[in-house]
């Protein structure tokens, strides 16, 4: 794990244009972090929020890539099924055609200026972002966590979220409120912290990274200043054994 | 029919239905999400108008004439009318489509250029755009109204075209119309003595035209340069961007779509704004009028035409009174230093959003050199390219209002 001096080290790097520095930006106070000798950085709550709306849609795949294309076929079933003979079906099945995260909404945005607040009520659960955009060098990883003295109060970030090296982007938060009362939070806030570590590299790996490899990979895992719904990555292992249970006992 | 006046309570019933359906409806949109104020604001003014009507009504005496009547019921009419285009522009304020970082540093320069207390309402429209409205109401005169395409208005870079919009205000509120319009007179007879009409052609008539069509000319070109002036390059690139390749039909009250590139090309060069050369390239001209506006648009197009130093001279001593009132570090009426776009382009170019404080303008101008740049490489995966693009746009604009933030309140200490 890295030391104050060494994140501080890291972060001063990327200052100086250095591929293999630690990219924090708004970049935090520096001399702060020295002073109270943290192993980790906080980081601040950024203005965007992803809510989720109550909809008609009865579960979410957890493991199906196609899962809300499968919702919206079945939606056009279910309506061709009500509909009297020879008339079309309401749902709009052009819609097939359009990004997945246009097909079946269910989450909502939020956007709240610095001088508002977001309150986040009892067993409510939101996805927000940092104000920050990290982008990690080939040789550092991240974990983030919540914050102990919100914690207390009841309000949870999905604990050791890693970050992989070539990262860049916000990070995406999962904050829930396991606690009694509702709760404020404002955008530019601390709301959680990250921990450095470093990732060993082979020898051949250790050589300094030159910009065009930085680009490269950073254009690979570039990220977003709002928080995103990720869908399920796809896994041929998981489809095939699924389609032979389903062929072979089903 | 009864003849008893029973008319009378009928119609002033109908207005009071009308206003009571419009108050119900501005009560909707206020209990909406508003991420900013400043369209709850506007709402609160336009209510205050209705209520007022409401006033005027119940002030009434029991038999009131006729003509009392119809010109409140008109102008209950004439309000509902106007305001419910307001209202529906105010609602899509509120969509989350916006690229809503941008607000905070366009409203600095709105504040910086119109008035300190001016209210910026951000919408994206799905009608004629961009726009600014309202040109003629006077309630809301400290509201500046931009409305951008609604499929462009979750991309930062098209918001460089705001200014021009937001140039508009600055007309009206610096009175401009009566600074130029000697001049524009003066001009406009000079152009037609010039081009000596026919005989049989109503003089007067001629130049009273040629002079309204003028001043409307004037007003556009003053926008576009005063856009320039501000948002640098990034007005041009958005501009071509938006408006491009021309060929719309022409009015007489617009320049032509080639003179109006030809102005603005003439002014970025005279203030030293740098731009592709290749811009407006391959545009196609406004259609022409018919024949028998010919006459009157080719004066209108010669004394405007004369007019453009001029004009190019009145924004830039608006500019410089602004300067002077708002003498700060981050001063938004100034030009985007060449210097600060280069860095904020070189960490574009890494994939990385612009750590320091710049200007809203700056952040654009390298957001375009950026994606030109791109798209003249003709590299694959653009459209990817263009969204992280977008991404790193908008955040570097957030990060420069934080660190903006951070300072004032340093400085206030």
């Amino acid at each position: 794990m890295l030391s104050a001096d060494e994140i501080c080290d890291a972060i001063k790097q990327s200052l100086g244009d250095d591929e293999d520095g630690l990219f924090i930006s708004p970049t935090p106070d520096l001399d702060s972090l020295m002073r109270r000798g943290a192993t980790s950085v906080d980081l601040r709550l950024g203005r965007w929020f992803l809510s989720f709306k109550q909809t008609k849609t009865s579960s979410v795949s957890l493991f199906d890539d196609k899962n809300d294309l499968l919702i919206l076929q079945d939606e056009v079933e279910r309506d061709k099924k009500t509909q009297p003979a020879g008339r079309e079906s309401s749902v709009d099945e052009t819609i097939y055609g359009m990004q997945r995260g246009d097909r079946i909404s269910r989450t909502r945005q939020h956007f709240v200026p610095f001088t508002e607040e977001y309150v986040l009520h009892p067993g409510s659960f939101v996805l927000g972002a940092t104000l920050e955009w990290l982008a990690l060098p080939a040789c550092l990883s991240g974990y983030v966590t919540g914050k102990s003295r919100l914690g207390r109060h009841g309000l949870v970030i999905e604990t050791a979220a890693g970050i992989h090296p070539w990262f860049s982007g916000c990070l995406t938060l999962e904050m829930g409120n396991i606690g009694e009362v509702p709760l404020r939070i404002c955008p530019g806030m601390p709301i959680c912290q990250v921990f450095f570590h470093k990732v060993g590299l082979s020898n051949q790996s250790k050589a300094p990274s030159s910009q065009a490899t930085a680009i490269e990979k950073r254009g690979m895992f570039s990220g977003r200043r709002r928080p995103v719904l990720v869908p399920p990555t796809k896994d041929e292992t998981l489809r095939r054994l699924r389609d032979n249970a389903k062929r072979n006992f089903s | 029919m009864s003849g008893d006046g029973s008319f009378i309570k009928l119609r002033l019933a109908s207005a009071q239905r009308k206003i009571r359906a419009f108050l119900r409806q501005l009560d909707d949109i206020s209990a909406g999400e508003f991420p900013y104020t400043d369209g709850l604001c506007a709402l609160y003014d336009i209510k205050l108008v209705f209520e007022t009507w409401r006033a005027d009504i119940n002030s009434l005496p029991p038999s009131p004439s006729v003509g009392v009547v119809t010109q409140i019921c008109n102008g209950v009419r004439r309000d509902v009318n106007l305001y419910t285009v307001l209202l529906g522009f105010i609602l899509r304020s509120t969509n989350l489509r916006n690229a809503f970082e941008i607000i905070d540093p366009l409203k600095r320069i709105a504040r910086a250029t119109v008035r300190t207390d001016v209210r910026l309402i951000l919408s994206s429209e799905w009608d004629y755009v961009p726009l600014t409205y309202p040109m003629n109401v006077q309630t809301l005169r400290s509201s500046v109204f931009v409305g951008m395409p609604a499929q462009e208005s979750r991309y930062a870079l098209c918001f460089a075209i705001a200014g021009h919009e937001i140039g508009h205000s600055v007309w009206r509120q610096n009175d401009v119309n009566s600074t130029v319009l000697e001049k524009v007179t003066n001009a406009v007879h000079a152009a037609l003595e010039h081009a000596g009409p026919d005989a049989s052609i109503d003089v007067p008539i001629l130049e009273d035209n040629c002079r309204v069509w003028a001043m409307r000319q004037v007003e556009e070109i003053f926008c576009d340069m005063f856009s320039l002036m501000i948002f640098g390059e990034s007005y041009l690139y958005a501009f071509d961007y938006l408006l491009g390749p021309g060929g719309w039909s022409r009015t007489p009250g617009y320049p032509s779509v080639v003179k109006r590139n030809e102005y603005l090309k003439y002014a970025a060069r005279k203030i030293g704004v740098p731009f592709d050369e290749d811009i407006f390239s391959g545009w196609v001209d406004s259609t022409d009028l018919a024949d028998e506006l010919q006459q009157a648009a080719l004066i209108t197009d010669e004394s405007v035409s004369s007019l453009t130093p001029y004009v190019l001279k009145v924004v830039s001593e608006i500019l410089a009174s602004k300067r002077k009132v708002q003498p700060s570090k981050q001063n938004p009426v100034c030009l985007p230093k060449a210097k600060n776009i280069s860095r904020i382009e070189n960490s574009f170019v890494r994939l990385l959003p612009y750590q320091q404080r710049a200007t809203l303008p700056e952040i654009l101008c390298a957001g375009w050199r950026r994606l030109r740049a791109l798209e003249k490489s003709g590299q694959e995966g653009i459209e990817d390219k263009y969204e992280t693009l977008n991404e790193l746009v908008a955040k570097s604009i957030e990060i420069s209002e934080f660190l903006g933030l951070a300072d004032e309140h340093a400085e206030r200490r």
